[in-house]
């Protein structure tokens, strides 16, 4: 056991180590946090993913609980089909997909040029093996593919799978736009690694923060332009923000609006995808006072939308019109903007017997930036029409298990999946996620109507009526949509412009030079 | 001592602000009344946070609840492991034995741990009892039970004892007296743990609701908007670290054991 | 002596048993398990009774504890119950970071410690313990903002290059050892600064120091047996706290570490996962305690014969 020595000495030692550190420091930034202080080859690309703070999944069909996730599934295994920049779904692995008479036998024609890192081609019976193991674990993946009859289907040979639907369903070229990762049949240990897959790029190492890929030149799409990709999970969005303007990665994943104005003012690019964020307020529609249409529809007249979009969004997106999803190539288009009406507010509160005000518990969490806000927002604007909101924040870890689905007044998160997502996951009735208890049979069977017409155009327009009159009597509340931004360093180009399960494709984005 | 009068007038000075704060602040601190992150400027001389509110008027009324559940959780947990304290250092028993050995036990399992598991079950001011108490009350049982033991051979407790008082009275109104300077520095020493406990959990974020003012969620809050009004997340900061150091200060200047 | 030795490492390992237990009761007294957080309440009944069977959740805590103790002396830590894969695996790819944070942590901060024990005055004891008062946050916010951000020395966030050890960008890790350094070293000086004050002051160690023994063999012969068994219990707390500290650090600098793996374990209700971390950082603190009390054993028979307690 060494002694301490003597004071002169130990207050230098003291001294020489801090100015050491420093020293240090210094050397090895270069004194210029924005230029790139690593040598890093010039083909590849360091993406910050947003991730949901938790240790990586390598189950491609089970819950994947961040964007990071997805985004190393993606680069790692195909999906049968993509969102394309409408948001009508693209080809992938599934060239076509042809329904018989009836809408419910349907052809999907597979690539035959697609192969595992193995070299073994991928064959309808790996795709039925995965579509099949989607089903399985529907309650972590959200019942993604509840309207196959996924053991009624077959392989019909190994470049045609034949999908039976429950019920007559146009859009399953939609329906397959979901986390349909194919990987190798009769795979069973999915926890030792990500298993080999048919993907852009094959993943080679890394650590409990980044995954290295690097490229497939088997792949049968268009050339990746950057040979190694790494993506790295970084869930707070201030550090990823920090990560891109200190050059220690070269593309970041939704940063928060605030950082937007400062960053691109220090000369980097601002990739917007519009529609991409939506905080909808959910009023349950089986719950006093939210029971009574009057009542929700003094709550989308009182809101103030601009003032919730200035301050959540930092103005950076659109008003809401409470379409449930206004990016949809279905959503109409021509609806009047609502506008806040006080007066009439007050009247339909006092309609319904409301006059003297009512006492709700809005809850909400931080799990994604400015849901707090539009909480603490949302209450005091509602308060001159005699609602007194409390608001209640919850921890964001156990938000969605016991407030999302169960409580009347809460915020919820949309993140620009299709309408039919949405249908799926909270406006059947009977599904444990139909958060507002919407359960009107008329609309229940103009949905059967829609999805059995095989005509686009009048499906389209009948899915648009549904949306409408879900605006008009359902128990959403969308005040605002909200712009997606990545950040990108100077030279990184390509980055995709589709949101919702589109924006985890990051294959195509080129690395600065 | 003048310097020690005038360390304890000016904690007690910034005591008063801060649990007078928000009545100072007004209802100031919880409405919106300008842009998000207005830089310093006319009427906001500390800018705006994230929802537009007034940055001073939220630090101003951002204290209060953290001191005041600092405060308990330190009372609690200086009660609790001085209690303790007093009865292991007199009495030799197993029973007085094994509450040490549970004391050392708390020592050894990271208090983080435990104040973590705290925050996600309980509300954050339970937590930070909780974990001040986990973590604190060994602390105090050591160094109370040291001296109880040290002084069960003193003059004034065996004349007590003489006298025929009963050990409790004895333990309570002789012995803890006697060290009382010792019991008020590990006070204010809880009171500085639960303020790092409540700054840390709620950067880790299990924190306080909003809109109610906290300096400790408005460091979570505010962090992001660090290149853009940097008082916002600065502000608080500094309180926070002010009132932890100066209560610190005061804690080991009341035993004695700073001055040499 | 050997007796003494004995008795210390099975103290030891009684302790880290008990702490096993504490973690293990407090983890499992949480409400909403794995299987319900991962569900996230879209399964009900039969499926959701049927998942927590097979997960294992349904038995009894003490089964359950000692199932996974069983499986630990054996070697195999369990998997998570979340992601399936092998708990060795999760701690092994973050250990790294953790330990090269604690590790030079107290590299800075034992002999900043040492020179803080050594200054005299009430101004230097009140900077002191007011530094070791400052919450984690705040010291690093007030470094970042001031070498991060105001003279822009080192990057706001230590983001470490993957497949390379946490040492090869050194700048990286400037901010997260420097805020984890300076609250440790002002807290252990606060503690050890009346101990050795005390023991400098000694009659012996003046004596010493008088008939001219040099000033380096002082402290080695004299001063250090006296002070060596209160410093080792002081740093084996102050490398516990650091371990739990590192949770904070993590969190502010965006680093992969041993913290952000326990946040979110305790967060998804993560048993094993939170387990494997506790008791590593429990097993640093023990170790540090046994190393203190072998060190007053062995030092018990030198000049003073009572070891003080710090």
């Amino acid at each position: 056991m060494n002694a301490p020595p003597p004071g002169r000495l130990g207050r230098l030692a003291a001294t020489a180590l801090a100015v050491t550190a420093l020293a240090l420091a210094g050397c090895s930034a270069g004194g210029a946090p924005a230029a790139s202080p690593v040598d890093t080859p010039s083909d590849t690309l360091r993406y910050a993913a947003p991730s949901a703070g938790r240790a990586a999944t390598n189950d491609p069909h089970g819950l994947l609980p961040g964007e990071s996730d997805i985004v190393r599934m993606a680069l790692t295994y195909d999906v049968l089909t993509v969102p394309g920049p409408d948001g009508a779904p693209q080809p992938r692995l599934a060239t076509a997909w042809t329904p018989d008479d009836t809408l419910t036998r349907w052809t999907v024609t597979l690539r035959d040029d697609a192969a595992f890192s193995d070299g073994r081609p991928v064959t309808a019976t790996d795709v039925l093996f995965s579509l099949r193991r989607m089903g399985g674990k529907a309650a972590e993946n959200f019942g993604r593919l509840a309207m196959f009859d996924l053991a009624a289907s077959s392989a019909s040979d190994s470049a045609t799978l034949l999908l039976v639907t429950t019920a007559p369903y146009a859009e399953v070229g939609t329906a397959l736009m979901g986390a349909t990762f194919v990987v190798p049949a009769a795979t069973t240990d999915f926890t030792a690694g990500l298993v080999p897959g048919s993907g852009p790029f094959r993943p080679t190492g890394g650590d409990a923060q980044t995954t290295v890929f690097e490229r497939n030149d088997e792949w049968w799409g268009p050339p990746p332009p950057s040979r190694v990709i790494e993506v790295r999970a970084i869930a707070d969005p201030a550090a990823r923000v920090q990560a891109v303007q200190s050059g220690e990665v070269d593309l970041a994943g939704s940063v928060p609006a605030v950082s937007v104005v400062p960053a691109e003012a220090a000369g980097f690019t601002a990739v917007r995808k519009p529609g991409a964020t939506m905080y909808p307020v959910v009023m349950r529609t089986d719950t006093a006072p939210f029971d009574d249409p009057r009542v929700r529809e003094a709550v989308k007249l009182a809101t103030d939308r601009q003032q919730l979009l200035d301050t959540v969004f930092l103005g950076q997106g659109e008003l809401g019109n409470d379409l449930i999803t206004p990016t949809d190539p279905s959503s109409p288009r021509d609806l009047p903007q609502r506008t806040p009406d006080l007066d009439r507010a007050r009247a339909l509160m006092t309609e319904a017997g409301l006059a003297a005000g009512v006492d709700v518990t809005l809850h909400t969490t931080t799990a994604y930036p400015g849901m707090d806000t539009t909480a603490t927002l949302l209450a005091q604007q509602l308060a001159p029409i005699g609602i007194r909101a409390t608001v209640q924040i919850g921890p964001p870890d156990t938000y969605f298990v016991d407030v999302y689905g169960t409580e009347p007044f809460y915020v919820s998160f949309l993140g620009g999946i299709p309408f039919l997502d949405v249908v799926r996951v909270a406006l059947t009735p009977g599904s444990p996620t139909n958060e507002t208890a919407w359960a009107d049979p008329s609309w229940a069977s103009a949905l059967a109507t829609a999805l059995a017409d095989p005509d686009a155009a009048t499906r389209g327009d009948k899915l648009g009526e549904l949306q409408a009159r879900l605006r008009d009597e359902g128990g959403y509340l969308v005040w605002g949509v909200g712009d997606r931004v990545d950040l990108a360093a100077p030279g990184v180009t390509g980055v995709s412009s589709a949101i919702g399960f589109g924006a985890g494709f990051v294959d195509q984005v080129t690395p600065p030079s | 001592m003048t310097g020690r009068t005038v360390l304890l007038g000016a904690t007690t000075a910034l005591l008063v602000i801060v649990l007078g704060g928000p009545a100072l602040a007004g209802d100031t601190a919880v409405r919106t009344v300008a842009a998000p992150w207005a830089p310093p400027g006319s009427g906001l001389p500390l800018g705006a946070d994230a929802l537009g509110r007034d940055v001073l008027a939220r630090v101003l009324a951002g204290g209060r609840d953290l001191a005041l559940v600092a405060g308990g959780s330190a009372l609690v947990a200086t009660v609790l492991g001085a209690g303790a304290g007093l009865w292991t250092g007199w009495s030799n028993g197993s029973v007085a034995r094994g509450l040490a050995a549970a004391a050392d036990l708390l020592l050894a399992v990271p208090l983080l741990l435990l104040a973590l598991v705290a925050a996600v079950a309980l509300p954050g001011p339970a937590a930070v009892l909780v974990g001040t108490v986990l973590g604190g009350a060994p602390l105090t049982l050591r160094v109370v039970a040291d001296v109880t033991q040290a002084s069960r051979g003193a003059g004034y407790v065996r004349a007590a004892l003489g006298r025929g008082e009963p050990a409790a009275t004895v333990l309570l109104r002789e012995v803890l007296p006697a060290h009382s300077a010792l019991v008020a520095a590990d006070l204010g020493m809880r009171a500085v743990l639960a303020l790092q406990l409540a700054a840390a959990l709620s950067v880790l974020g299990f924190g306080s609701a909003p809109p109610a003012p906290d300096w400790a969620g408005m460091l979570r809050d505010n962090l992001v908007g660090l290149p853009v009004n940097p008082a916002a997340v600065l502000a608080p900061a500094v309180a926070l670290a002010v009132l932890a150091a100066a209560l610190a200060a005061c804690a080991r200047t009341a035993d004695g054991r700073v001055a040499r | 002596m050997s007796l003494r030795v004995a008795g210390a490492l099975l103290r030891a390992g009684a302790l880290l048993l008990a702490a096993a237990v504490a973690v293990f009761a407090a983890t499992a007294a949480l409400p909403a398990d794995a299987i319900a957080v991962r569900s996230g309440g879209r399964i009900e009944g039969e499926q959701l009774a049927a998942l927590r069977a097979a997960a294992g959740l349904d038995r009894p805590v003490v089964v359950r504890f000692l199932d996974w103790l069983g499986g630990l002396l054996t070697g195999d830590p369990g998997a998570s119950l979340v992601s399936g894969r092998p708990v060795a695996e999760l701690v092994g790819q973050r250990a790294l970071v953790s330990a090269v944070l604690v590790v030079g942590a107290l590299v800075l901060a034992v002999p900043l410690a040492v020179a803080l024990a050594r200054s005299r005055g009430t101004a230097a004891g009140v900077l002191v313990v007011a530094a070791a008062a400052l919450p984690p946050v705040v010291v690093g916010v007030g470094l970042a903002a001031l070498l991060a951000g105001g003279w822009q020395l080192v990057p706001p966030v230590s983001l470490l290059p993957a497949g390379r050890p946490p040492w090869s960008r050194p700048a990286l890790l400037v901010l997260p050892v420097l805020t984890l350094a300076l609250p440790t070293a002002a807290y252990a000086a606060g503690q050890l600064r009346g101990t050795v004050a005390d023991v400098i002051a000694r009659p012996f160690v003046r004596d010493a120091e008088l008939r001219g023994v040099p000033g380096p063999a002082v402290a080695l012969r004299y001063v250090g047996p006296l002070v060596a068994a209160p410093a080792l219990r002081v740093l084996a707390v102050s490398a516990g706290a650091l371990v739990a500290g590192t949770t904070v650090v993590e969190t502010l600098f965006g680093m992969s570490g041993l913290g952000e793996l326990l946040v979110a374990a305790v967060r998804t209700r993560d048993v094993p996962v939170v387990q494997a971390v506790a008791l590593l950082a429990a097993a640093v603190v023990v170790a540090g305690l046994l190393l203190a009390d072998l060190a007053a054993a062995a030092t018990s028979s030198g000049p003073a014969r009572r070891g003080r307690r710090a």
